[in-house]
């Protein structure tokens, strides 16, 4: 969500950082009014029928979660936040522009979250608030400090939309790898870090999920890139045969969406992908450039991986090994689920969009397949190798069914696929 | 540097009405040959639809913030305000060139050209029917305009509107998604 106000103050003429100026308090009412104005967001114009709404498996979960609505004058004040002036109140609901803003996928969270970035920003503030071990920040620093704390590392405020803790699920870290389980299949590939773990943190995020476990993920989410690769290899093709199939590529795009959207059945982890994008995107925001907490840290780089390394260097931890590719396709991966959760590719013609090399779309599933392959060290670009002498089919015998059922979770943890292999200085569960 | 001779030249021309019969048979061919043109027709069809995933695709990029890459502007698509009001639709930051609005709720479509703000206080059919009065509008030199939908009463809400310079596009803008006319009391929209 953060990554949306960053570009609300950009576009106002502001810079992106001006939103690490901003009052905690007022970006804590901006996310009850981005979430109650979800419900502007379009449908999709695609094809004969609009697709859209819900975008979160039932459109009534916005109205469901968010607060009344308010008869002038209001009882409650907005969040004010003015993108001319991060200093000035000003009494304007947000998110300003009408239309309500859209956040990312839960897999933006799950990729930013397997470079370590939480848990290296979770330590950074440990620190800079019990001792001097960081040195002393400059009043901007302070200001990103205070509002990191008050916003991810304390108990959120009461009845917020934000307020994904409590009892029944005391800590945030392992209330998000429940998530990712659930809507991928898919462990982070950290562990958690010993001083949380002592605390309690250390949870099976596995148990009693039920058959609600998207297993089948990963495999399907592969083989739509290879056939996305094939179609992009073969989209200049004047002569000769061409193995690309547009309509195999659409039953692979219908194959995720019913599972993505099984897990979203009544709204479900609606509020936790909103609440769980909005930490990521906080800590993504600050490595994007050269932040005043960067620059109190002395972590001037280039790119948002070698400041996470060099921050991470302060603390005597290692992000994850690919950061620089999970950063980079974060975004990318979060627009494609979101579209094929939408049913934008479910058509034949409208999925030969994805390996159309001349559009937008195209360069940027080129880039994702390439990002996929280097973070994962799964080779989507190669074809499926058949005995000597035997020509085997591009595309499999069976069409993608929509899910598995997978297999009850009893005890102790299942192996799951990990994207990276990073440890973040901690041994692997 | 060498000269044509006359025997040069006559060849020349010679070769010039060649082609130039070549190219009119070429030109005339397609006319004789409707085959083609159906083929022609569904390309563009395929085309429509490609450019309407796409421009979806960025939608979703401008909503959640994307920033575009440092060649292009793929998502900074422009976002129109809109408010709705017992028999039209107000529309606030129209893009130069947006003469269509296209509504949207599943199944139903309605195309309605954008009429100029001016004319709020004239008759539905009058209005629709477009005048000389939006030309200046319609020329990108005012970002406000509006509509009177037939096909969408009051009481329905649109999923979608985006925004076209012609009937069949391309696509350039986008708004929000309209509930239901308000009764008073608080406007959700905002604009």
């Amino acid at each position: 969500m953060f990554l949306s106000l960053a570009k609300l103050f950009a576009d106002a003429g502001g810079t992106r950082e001006q939103v690490f100026l901003v009052h905690p308090v007022q970006l804590s009412r901006w996310l009850d009014e981005a979430w109650a104005a979800a419900r502007l967001v379009p449908e999709l114009p695609v094809g004969s029928a609009s697709l859209g709404a819900p975008f979160l498996g039932d459109d009534a979960i916005i109205g469901a979660l968010d607060l009344p609505t308010q008869t002038p004058p209001p009882f409650l004040l907005a969040s004010g936040i003015s993108e001319a002036d991060p200093d000035v109140w000003s009494d304007a609901l947000g998110p300003d522009g009408g239309i309500g803003l859209l956040w990312h996928h839960l897999a933006y969270a799950y990729l930013i979250e397997s470079t370590g970035v939480a848990e290296v920003f979770g330590e950074v503030v440990r620190r800079l608030v019990v001792g001097e071990t960081l040195g002393t920040l400059s009043v901007e620093g302070v200001r990103w400090l205070r509002a990191t704390e008050e916003l991810f590392f304390r108990d959120p405020p009461l009845f917020s939309i934000a307020g994904v803790v409590s009892e029944a699920r005391p800590h945030a870290r392992v209330s998000r790898r429940n998530a990712y389980w659930r809507m991928f299949g898919l462990d982070l590939p950290h562990a958690i870090p010993a001083r949380a773990a002592g605390g309690g943190g250390r949870q099976d995020w596995k148990a009693d999920v039920g058959l609600g476990v998207n297993a089948d993920f990963r495999a399907k989410w592969s083989e739509l890139l290879r056939q996305i690769w094939l179609g992009l290899e073969n989209s200049a093709n004047t002569s000769g045969s061409n193995p690309t199939d547009p309509s195999y590529v659409a039953f692979l795009c219908l194959a995720l969406k019913d599972m993505l959207n099984n897990r979203r059945r009544g709204g479900l982890l609606a509020r936790e992908e909103f609440a769980y994008v909005t930490v990521l995107s906080w800590f993504h925001l600050t490595l994007q450039t050269d932040t005043p907490i960067v620059r109190d840290l002395k972590a001037e780089a280039t790119s948002p991986a070698d400041r996470l390394s060099k921050i991470a260097q302060r603390v005597g931890m290692a992000p994850a090994a690919r950061s620089r590719e999970l950063f980079e396709l974060a975004e990318p991966m979060s627009t494609v689920l979101r579209a094929i959760e939408l049913g934008a590719f479910d058509d034949p013609t409208a999925a030969s969009a994805l390996f159309d090399s001349t559009d937008p779309l195209g360069v940027e599933l080129r880039d994702i397949v390439n990002l996929w392959q280097s973070a994962t060290g799964e080779r989507v670009k190669d074809r499926p190798a058949g005995a000597a002498g035997l020509s085997l089919s591009p595309q499999p015998l069976r069409i993608p069914s929509p899910a598995t059922t997978p297999a009850p979770v009893a005890t102790g943890p299942l192996p799951a696929p990990a994207p990276v292999g990073a440890t973040n200085g901690q041994t692997r569960p | 540097m060498a000269t044509p001779t006359s025997g040069d030249s006559k060849q020349l021309l010679e070769q010039l009405v060649a082609l130039t019969d070549a190219v009119k048979q070429l030109a005339e061919r397609p006319a004789a040959q409707p085959a083609v043109l159906e083929s022609s027709e569904r390309s563009t069809t395929s085309d429509r639809i490609r450019q309407r995933v796409a421009f979806g695709y960025q939608v979703l990029g401008t909503l959640t913030g994307r920033v575009s890459s440092a060649s292009g502007d793929e998502f900074d698509v422009r976002a129109v305000r809109a408010t709705r009001r017992p028999g039209f639709i107000a529309f606030h930051g129209l893009p130069g060139g947006a003469d269509f609005a296209e509504l949207r709720s599943g199944d139903k479509v309605e195309v309605l050209r954008i009429i100029d703000d001016d004319e709020r206080g004239r008759s539905g059919e009058a209005a629709d029917a477009g005048s000389d009065a939006d030309a200046a509008r319609r020329g990108g030199q005012a970002d406000r305009g509006l509509v009177r939908p037939r096909a969408f009463a009051d009481g329905e809400p649109i999923g979608s509107i985006v925004f076209l310079r012609n009937r069949r596009g391309p696509l350039i803008a986008f708004g929000p998604r309209l509930g239901p006319v308000p009764r008073g009391g608080y406007d959700l929209d905002r604009a």
